[in-house]
């Protein structure tokens, strides 16, 4: 595998998640309020769909077209799936956090 | 009472401005997310759903600009700053000097000399311009056919050069040959030292050709960049 392709950025990892928890109805508006309703993250839509577009390119996620509605003025969604090559990055992430975060105290942070 | 079968658009120069700076393949999905927020927040409260697309729209905005100075590098930025610079300084410049009877021994030494770019670091410089009447200003003191010829020829050349050269390099080229006239210009008074009555001509040539080049190497510098950026995205 690639080695840039090793590790997740904060935002791709947090995306990535968001994704997974939507699960078929995950798309452009739908994440967004994910994102604010669970960490409180404001994103603006093109930051989004670019960080979508660039794990698109690198096989993390999927997009499919979905349906138009005339509360998006007439405009598909696209929505997204994370892919196996996703879930593998996101375990990976999670093991290297969970290996990285062994032995750590917050409380105990300053005086590292 | 709220009809909630009633659509609410957003407003038009949101929108506009939106579709200005989303790039086009995001364009279509990223409008309809924005339209579907913005109408489930009209139903709320409109007026705070009017302030949030302009929040939107305002990042939007901001995200386009930072991407544009990214993939635009520093020298095209340099090249547009140059420009929005350059005019209205040229544009003093011409005015002062067309409408000049006397100033100071230190500008004038700096003019027979061809240094334009000293004579604006100078005070007196500045007072004089900015005193001149809108009466005193004519249009006609902007034409120098020399310059014209100028332009023409380099901005065509690079026209039709630009396919074979990166935008780095268009924006470099394109900044030498704005800049040349003024260059030769400054050797040509330095190693002749012509009379002071044939210096005019040479400073209107010197200072136009920046001043016609300047808006025209821009717009050909990031319509390169943008095809460069559209032919990638398409790959």
């Amino acid at each position: 595998m690639d080695s840039r392709e090793k590790y997740l950025g904060e935002f791709e990892h947090v995306v990535l998640l968001a994704l997974i928890r939507l699960n078929d109805g995950a798309y452009g508006a739908a994440i967004r309020q994910l994102l604010h309703d669970q960490i409180g993250r404001d994103v603006a839509i093109g930051a989004l769909y670019s960080t979508l577009e660039r794990m698109e390119k690198k096989g993390l996620v999927i997009s499919r077209l979905g349906e138009a509605t005339a509360e998006r003025g007439g405009r598909p969604k696209r929505y997204f799936t994370v892919t196996a090559t996703g879930q593998t990055a996101l375990k990976r992430a999670r093991n290297a956090m969970d290996k990285m975060w062994q032995g750590v105290s917050v409380c105990s942070v300053g005086n590292v | 009472m709220e009809n909630n079968n009633l659509v609410h658009e957003m407003p038009g120069l949101y929108y506009w401005l939106l579709c200005k700076v989303i790039p086009e393949h995001q364009r279509d999905f990223a409008l309809g997310d924005l339209q579907e927020e913005f109408h489930g927040r009209s139903q709320q409260n409109h007026d705070q759903a009017r302030q949030w697309i302009r929040t939107q729209t305002f990042r939007a905005v901001g995200i386009w600009l930072e991407m544009a100075i990214k993939s635009t590098g520093l020298i095209q930025c340099l090249v547009f700053g140059f420009a929005i610079l350059s005019l209205p300084i040229i544009y003093l410049l011409v005015i002062w000097l067309s409408n000049m009877d006397e100033t100071s021994p230190v500008i004038w030494q700096q003019l027979i000399a061809g240094e334009m770019h000293k004579i604006i670091f100078q005070s007196e410089f500045w007072a004089e311009s900015l005193g001149i009447p809108f009466s005193a200003r004519d249009w006609h003191m902007f034409v120098n056919t020399e310059s014209l010829l100028w332009t023409f020829l380099s901005i065509t050349l690079l026209y039709l050069r630009q396919h074979r050269m990166t935008t780095h390099q268009l924006a470099l080229v394109g900044s030498l040959m704005m800049f040349a006239p003024y260059i030769l210009g400054l050797l040509i008074i330095e190693m002749l030292q012509p009379a002071a009555r044939k210096i005019g001509p040479l400073l209107a040539f010197m200072l136009f050709c920046v001043f016609y080049m300047a808006i025209p190497l821009v717009v050909l510098v990031f319509r390169h960049k943008q095809q460069k950026m559209d032919t990638e995205s398409v790959r």
